[in-house]
């Protein structure tokens, strides 16, 4: 059987997380493993990609007692989350995967207990996801709120949102058709929000403005920092730092303008 | 220049000025036109077919009291909401009346035909709060007995005074006979529709859940909306009567989203599929894609039209709704969601899930806006029809711009340029 518990503080985190996962998919596969939970899904258009892993170290306590390496499980991901804010109020929330495998459960043990299950489809013939192995030509480290407060007011303006970095700078421009536009930019080190950054050469790429705020707004909340990499055409990669063996990138694929 | 005189040549012989009022603006074009010059662009004065339907009928209307079968129809408004009118529509005549408010069956009639139906249908009402649908008086136990009706009951309308016909140009307006304040309600047998009753009876159910479980036994959508309009479904608390432009819109959009959970479970359509249907001055053409469900629907509004009385060229709106659903309410209106509703039926029929995108071209010959069910019941007989199937999305936009009139620089669809411009992660993997 596979057990891992969390603590209250972490159970927050967790209603984050799983409200990406419910974002990105109506279906949620994880790979569990003696090294800790594992996620690596794309969205139902394949746009974008979440990669997340919460490690052994992570929980409580963790035991898993299967004898495969790893075991993918999927299930219903609103369900999943709904389950999961139930629980909000917990001490402790543990995930349990019985030896007969059908179904996940979510149990609370104070300040009562209280269980639900969600029935799980071990799909025996899934493959994991890879990553995509990319080397980009912009790296920005910041504040994620920063991030998130851009992304948002760009979606006022567009649904699309043009990066381009260059020499010391990043800006994240949105224009419609109606001929609205708006305009954010960043300097390296006059504006504190950015940490560091890395421009090899000078980037331009348009992605899609929701899929990120979908994934900003939620994550911002527990992580303060993230590394914005993308390349001119390239996917933009989000890796958010977060505690402890907790681990949490996205991925969106860039659209092609003329 | 005085807009009586323009109605006076209208108005035959022994009709009162009293009641038929004109709710036109001074500088409005129908004012300068008075139906001789066609300055608007329609090939009929809308003005003079609602009064020509109204004519016919105008002695046995303009009466304080009005007796005859309600279809059963009911009409909530939304001026001075929370405080709304609401009463019944009740025509002069006696009998089987329920076409006159059944849309589901209008759509191969002709729009004279529909104003005529609609311009006999008599207006009682009372301001009341919308919270009455919790506490409920005898007037509102009356109207909710007329929506659960599943015949037409015997009404009789006593006004306060000689019902008045408002003729108003406006995109919203449903064709609507004579309205009055109404003195007292008397309801004669009822056949209560035993399915809607339980769920209107039941206080512990979810006004969506409520709808849902109307839409499964096959009760008409526009049933559902008389009864979920009145506030006749719901949990007790949240009980409230709902102007009858929202209420279309809210039950569209509960059993669509609904639909949206089953349609997201089925494969992918093989094919892609062209479907085109006109009716009544539109002309209506689906694309319907290989991928997973998203939405979009496009609207083209040609100069003369409602939207676009005055223009010189073509007004074009649209709305779309990706895999993840909406978060806010589509701007383009009511529309957007009735077509959506019959697209999911469709597809939920044929068990599959695809990409659509709807457009919709209307021209000057739709001279009156007749409300939203002529676009889900539209879009409900297109997917009726014959389908041409492609293999190749570009040949597909090739046919179906051929088949617009609205050039294909103009009409911009996001979910198209969205299919075309954006790249997937698997390219990267």
């Amino acid at each position: 059987m596979f057990s891992a518990i969390i603590d209250k503080e972490k159970i927050k985190r967790w209603i984050k997380i799983a409200t990406t996962l419910e974002k990105l998919t109506d279906e949620a596969c994880f790979w569990i493993s003696p090294d800790g939970i594992l996620f690596r899904e794309m969205d139902t258009a394949r746009i974008s990609m979440i990669d997340m892993m919460l490690e052994k170290d992570y929980f409580l306590t963790y035991e898993y007692t299967f004898e495969d390496e790893e075991i993918p499980i999927c299930m219903q991901s609103d369900k999943l989350l709904a389950f999961s804010k139930l629980m909000k109020n917990a001490e402790e929330m543990e995930f349990i995967l019985p030896d007969d495998k059908t179904h996940f459960i979510l149990k609370a043990r104070a300040p009562y207990e209280k269980r639900f299950g969600l029935p799980i489809v071990v799909a025996t013939d899934k493959t994991k996801t890879g990553i995509p192995n990319l080397d980009y030509s912009a790296r920005i480290r910041l504040v994620t709120t920063t991030l998130r407060d851009i992304v948002k007011e760009a979606k006022t303006v567009s649904d699309r949102l043009t990066l381009v970095a260059r020499d010391n700078e990043i800006s994240f421009i949105s224009k419609s058709e109606e001929g609205f536009e708006a305009s954010h930019k960043l300097v390296y080190p006059d504006n504190v929000e950015i940490v560091d950054m890395n421009i090899s050469e000078e980037s331009i790429a348009v992605y899609m403005v929701k899929p990120i705020l979908d994934i900003v707004k939620e994550i911002a909340g527990i992580s303060g920092i993230v590394k914005l990499n993308f390349g001119t055409n390239q996917p933009l990669n989000l890796q958010f730092e977060m505690i402890e063996f907790e681990y949490y990138q996205y991925f969106l694929a860039p659209r092609t303008e003329e | 220049m005085d807009i009586y005189d323009y109605l006076d040549r209208v108005i035959k012989s022994g009709i009162w000025r009293d009641v038929v009022k004109p709710r036109l603006s001074r500088n409005s074009i129908c004012v300068l036109c008075r139906g001789r010059s066609n300055l608007c662009g329609k090939p009929k004065c809308p003005v003079i077919m609602e009064f020509e339907a109204v004519s016919k009928y105008i002695r046995s209307l303009y009466t304080r009291e009005i007796y005859g079968n309600t279809p059963p129809s009911i009409f909530v408004g939304r001026y001075g909401y929370p405080k709304v009118y609401l009463g019944p529509l009740v025509p002069p005549i006696q009998g089987d009346t329920r076409i006159y408010d059944y849309p589901e069956y209008w759509i191969d009639y002709s729009l004279d035909k529909i104003l005529e139906m609609r311009s006999i249908l008599v207006f009682g009402g009372k301001r009341v709060d919308v919270s009455i649908a919790r506490e409920g008086d005898r007037y509102y136990q009356d109207i909710l007995d007329i929506s659960l009706s599943i015949l037409s009951p015997e009404v009789e309308l006593k006004l306060a005074r000689t019902p008045v016909k408002f003729i108003e140009i406006d995109e919203d307006i449903i064709p609507f006979g004579p309205r009055g304040p109404l003195e007292n309600l008397r309801l004669g047998t009822l056949k209560i529709d035993y399915r809607v009753e339980r769920a209107s009876s039941d206080y512990d159910l979810r006004a969506e859940d409520a709808v849902w479980n109307l839409y499964l036994k096959g009760i008409p959508i526009s049933r559902i909306q008389r009864v979920f309009s009145v506030g006749g479904l719901g949990l007790r608390r949240s009980r409230r009567i709902v102007p009858t432009r929202w209420s279309i819109t809210a039950v569209d959009d509960i059993i669509g989203r609904r639909l949206i959970k089953m349609v997201k479970k089925y494969p992918l359509i093989n094919d892609i599929e062209v479907y085109e249907y006109n009716a009544l001055g539109n002309k209506f053409i689906a694309v319907l894609i290989p991928r997973h469900w998203s939405y979009e629907f496009i609207e083209a509004w040609y100069p003369g039209t409602f939207w676009n009385r005055l223009g010189d060229g073509i007004v074009i709106e649209s709305d779309y709704e990706l895999y993840g659903g909406r978060e806010d309410y589509a701007e383009i209106g009511g529309c957007y969601y009735a077509s959506r509703l019959a697209t999911l039926e469709y597809l939920n029929s044929i068990g599959r899930q695809a990409t659509v995108v709807i457009f919709r071209e209307i021209y000057p010959s739709y001279v009156f806006p007749v409300g939203v069910w002529i676009v889900r019941e539209s879009v409900r007989r297109m997917f009726m029809g014959k389908t041409i199937k492609f293999n190749n999305l570009v040949n597909a936009l090739r046919y179906v711009y051929s088949r617009l009139k609205t050039p294909r620089e103009d009409i911009g669809s996001f979910l198209l340029d969205f299919i075309f411009r954006q790249r997937r992660m698997s390219e990267y993997v």
